[in-house]
């Protein structure tokens, strides 16, 4: 069963008077339930005009976008809304933690609205902190702990309430390499023992590397696609071996545009 | 484009803060020019009108500048700490911090010229209006005209001119000693945990509750000893309340999972921990300024409608007078008065007189005071008709009877109540002392009638007092006639009614409808006046609680975008912001209506009046203006989320 599927999708930025630009053209897609699929490709090719359409936080100019086989594009906002929160979880380059919260009440906010129990709360959020090694951390606040337990909270809160798709957009860009690497083997924990589907937009090609597929987009479209074999260093060469395909501009502004 | 230009740019960019800050100086720039050009009022100056009432808008004028001062002050603080990363990046691109002052400055300056242009020309709309109010409640003959006022004009421009400008430069200082890094960090990063100290949460509810217990005790003998203690005590209770009370409270909630771990609570509650703590001084300050507003109002009200209850209770005749020598006829003649009575129609007064013996006592501090020796029977059936108590006393003993406005105040102690009496010293037994008496403005020592003909044979009829007094049913009809009466009273104070400091026994000429009418009337005006300070107080407090606001903004602003990342919709994002400003708005006011309750309980305990109603007005009328300011002013802020 296919967790994402996305027909001709396609959007163009400043129709009306300005210059048209289009970010994306046309992508067909498709993941499949318990992937981990990566997104790579230069600045401006379109990755995070995708990831927001994904997310559902942006309309597509045309196609269609189906979750769990559900057309999103038709939904309403308030129900969008709704819809987000059940299916979908977000990591993020800067984590997007509430500071006035702990690491613990970060992390159960997708349950506080789902209006669950207290004794759910807390025995979800012990088994899920346990699995990514933060329950040492869990009643700190947020700016008492390193960036990779923050985002390593922030990849928790995300896959609390096990949604459909975790969406990941540069999750190690804020993180130095020992922190991206932790959360790396974390993720790809998610991925391997609780079949989580992932989609991540990276330009990191080791982060990258822990994907199964990677799809390279250039300038609004589809250029290349691998997947990864037995071997993951042979895998790392092979991305490197498309980017450098590819060209453009790698040293991107490490702030999200979201 | 220059500095000035950046400056008009920064007005405009931040207008949204600006603006509730124009209305509110606005406001008070406007009360500022009604009262001045009053004062300044060519038929004023003339003396057509009751000096006082200038005086009083003169102390007017000046607690609204003390007031003004303090609000820009406060405002100009919050909207320069609330750009300080602004500021700091103005510096960081190179501008010189004197280039920075002069910016900030010029702005409000531009503000604050804005301000007095539109107080001031609406205040001349207004002033029309308020002339013709303040005629017919002083009762002038020809209504007050509007004329052309440059004095007013020119003395509320140049006041807050001076008022924006100095406040503004002193404001200015404040960011001057700032680093650049300090000016670009973000407040928040490095924010510690509230904590709170469990002595002084205790010390606190200590003091409001043993404020409140005295406040509730309180009476009008021991108020002068207990105003001070009490406003301190719960004043501290407060401060204390708010800095750690409120920190104590929310922890308490957070642990509460059950209650914590819901939507919108998770989110409101451990905003308010640090918005609390924040502010915590900054409520404070809201809420007892909330107190006193409404306590001020609610005893002002209460205050002028009892006064009209007391003037007219404690004065169960429509006129009467003291005379010296019966028969004398020094004060009136009484064919004048008869006349005068048939030419206004009041032939049917009730006429009575009782005869009094003046004798002296020495009071507690030891003043020599003049007390009147009435017979009981005389007395007694006076008491009767007016539905007043009657009083039996054995021979050899009486009754200290002070007028009804003396309320609790005594001037004797003692179980012996020793007067003079035409040089001679006498010695009684002293049964009771009450504040419920026929006379209106003269201590009497009622004595059983044996005991009265004994005093009485030792003064000759030349030294003794006659009270003449008359009864009239429409007396609310007889401003005429106590008028005509009181010029035909020759040499006495009319409408004396102090009550201590006469030397030697006067003939008083007292009426009931004279007292009474210009009590309305100083209460109306006192009420009318006074309701625009009311109004103001409330307008910049409430203004300055919606500033606060706007200093967390970003915070706030950066919060609700994370939360709509992960799936909050709008309308829960919107809950979550009107709660908590919700609460940061109406706690102060919560706990300073509280104050009010207390204090206007003691008020009417220690003068022994219902102020329940007027209260519950007062309070009502306070709370919904709060709530309707907080509907705008929330819905303002939300535009900028």
């Amino acid at each position: 069963m296919s967790v994402l599927e996305t027909k001709g999708l396609t959007k163009v930025y400043g129709t009306k008077g300005a210059v048209a630009t289009t970010a994306l053209k046309g992508i067909d897609l498709r993941v499949e339930k318990g992937e981990f699929v990566g997104i790579m490709g230069p600045s401006g090719s379109g990755k995070t005009t995708l990831l927001n359409l994904l997310a559902t936080i942006d309309k597509p100019t045309s196609g269609k976008i189906l979750i769990n086989t559900q057309d999103v594009s038709g939904l309403r906002k308030d129900k969008l809304a709704a819809f987000r929160r059940k299916h979908l979880g977000f990591i993020f380059q800067d984590f997007n933690l509430l500071d006035t919260l702990t690491i613990q009440e970060n992390m159960i906010l997708p349950l506080v609205m789902d209006r669950r129990s207290v004794t759910e709360i807390e025995k979800r959020v012990g088994k899920i902190a346990d699995f990514l090694g933060i329950t040492g951390v869990l009643h700190k606040k947020v700016y008492e702990v390193s960036g990779g337990q923050q985002q390593r909270a922030a990849a928790g809160r995300a896959m609390i309430h096990e949604p459909s798709l975790l969406l990941a957009d540069e999750p190690t860009g804020n993180l130095d390499s020992k922190s991206a690497k932790s959360l790396m083997t974390a993720l790809g924990q998610l991925h391997e023992q609780k079949q989580a589907t992932i989609m991540m937009v990276t330009h990191d090609p080791v982060a990258a590397s822990y994907c199964e597929r990677i799809l390279f987009i250039r300038d609004g479209e589809i250029f290349s696609e691998i997947c990864k074999g037995k071997n993951k260093h042979s895998f790392f060469q092979e991305i490197l071996d498309v980017l450098s395909m590819m060209g453009g501009d790698y040293h991107e502004p490490s702030s999200s545009r979201l | 484009m220059n500095l000035r230009h950046l400056a008009f740019k920064n007005v405009k960019g931040n207008w949204r803060s600006y603006k509730a800050f124009l209305y509110s100086s606005c406001f008070s720039i406007i009360i500022f020019f009604m009262y001045t050009s009053f004062i300044y009022h060519p038929d004023v100056i003339n003396g057509a009108i009751n000096p006082r009432v200038q005086k009083g808008l003169v102390a007017c004028n000046y607690l609204i500048v003390v007031f003004s001062a303090l609000f820009i002050l406060y405002s100009n603080a919050t909207f320069l700490r609330s750009r300080k990363k602004e500021l700091g990046l103005l510096t960081l691109i190179g501008a010189t911090r004197r280039q920075i002052v002069r910016m900030v400055i010029l702005e409000q300056m531009i503000i604050g010229l804005l301000a007095i242009v539109i107080g001031v020309g609406t205040g001349m709309v207004f002033s029309k209006l308020f002339f013709m109010m303040m005629s017919t409640l002083l009762e002038v003959k020809n209504p007050i005209p509007f004329v052309w006022n440059g004095k007013a004009i020119l003395l509320t421009s140049i006041t807050y001119f001076l008022l924006f400008f100095v406040l503004s430069s002193l404001g200015v200082w404040s960011i001057r000693k700032l680093e650049v890094v300090e000016l670009l960090k973000d407040a928040r990063k490095e924010r510690t945990e509230p904590f709170y100290s469990r002595w002084l949460l205790v010390l606190g509810i200590v003091c409001i509750t043993v404020g409140y217990v005295l406040s509730v005790r309180v009476t009008l003998v021991s108020f002068g000893k207990f105003f001070y203690p009490v406003i301190g005590l719960v004043t501290i209770g407060t401060y204390f309340l708010f800095t750690q009370g409120s920190v104590a409270w929310l922890k308490a909630l957070q642990r509460k999972k059950s209650l914590f771990y819901q939507y919108p609570n998770l989110f409101v509650i451990s905003n308010l921990v640090y918005k609390m703590r924040d502010n915590a001084r900054f409520l404070f300050t809201i809420s007892i300024l909330t107190a006193l507003v409404v306590s001020a109002t609610g005893a002002m009200l209460t205050y002028y409608a009892d006064l009209k209850n007391k003037v007219t209770e404690g004065r169960p005749y429509a006129f009467s007078y003291t005379e010296k020598g019966i028969g004398s006829h020094t004060v009136l003649q009484p064919e004048r008065l008869q006349e005068a009575l048939q030419k206004y129609g009041f032939s049917d007064a009730r006429e009575m007189s009782i005869e009094q013996l003046p004798a002296k006592f020495s009071s507690i501090k030891g003043k020599e005071m003049d007390i009147m020796i009435v017979s009981e029977a005389l007395y007694n059936a006076e008491a009767k008709r007016l539905g007043k108590q009657e009083w039996h006393s054995q021979p050899g003993s009486g009754v200290l009877l002070y007028p009804d406005a003396y309320g609790e105040f005594r001037f004797y102690e003692g179980s012996q109540f020793v007067f003079t009496l035409m040089g001679a010293k006498h010695k009684m037994k002293q049964n009771i002392q009450e504040a419920d008496s026929i006379f209106a403005s003269e201590l009497c020592f009622l004595v059983n009638d044996e005991d009265y003909q004994k005093f009485a044979m030792s003064v000759p009829e030349g030294e003794r007092y006659a009270y003449y007094a008359y009864e009239i049913k429409n007396w609310e009809k007889t401003e005429e006639l106590a008028r005509e009466l009181q010029q035909q009273v020759t040499g006495t104070g009319g409408e004396s009614r102090s009550f201590e400091g006469r030397t030697g026994p006067v003939q008083v000429f007292d009426t009931r409808i004279l007292p009474f009418l210009e009590v309305k009337q100083s209460g109306a005006l006192t009420l009318f006046i006074g309701g625009f300070i009311s109004v103001l107080f409330f307008l910049s407090s409430c203004s300055m609680t919606y500033f606060k606001w706007f200093t967390d903004i970003e915070q706030d602003r950066s919060q609700f975008h994370s939360l709509l990342r992960i799936g909050m919709t709008r309308e829960e994002i919107n809950r979550v912001a009107i709660r908590q400003m919700g609460v940061v708005f109406f706690i102060p006011i919560f706990t300073g209506v509280l104050h009010s309750v207390f204090a206007l309980y003691s008020l009417s305990h220690m003068l022994d009046i219902n102020l329940l109603q007027t209260s519950l007005i007062v309070i009502g009328i306070y709370c919904t203006a709060a709530f309707l300011y907080f509907l705008l002013a929330q819905r303002e802020y939300m535009k900028h989320i």
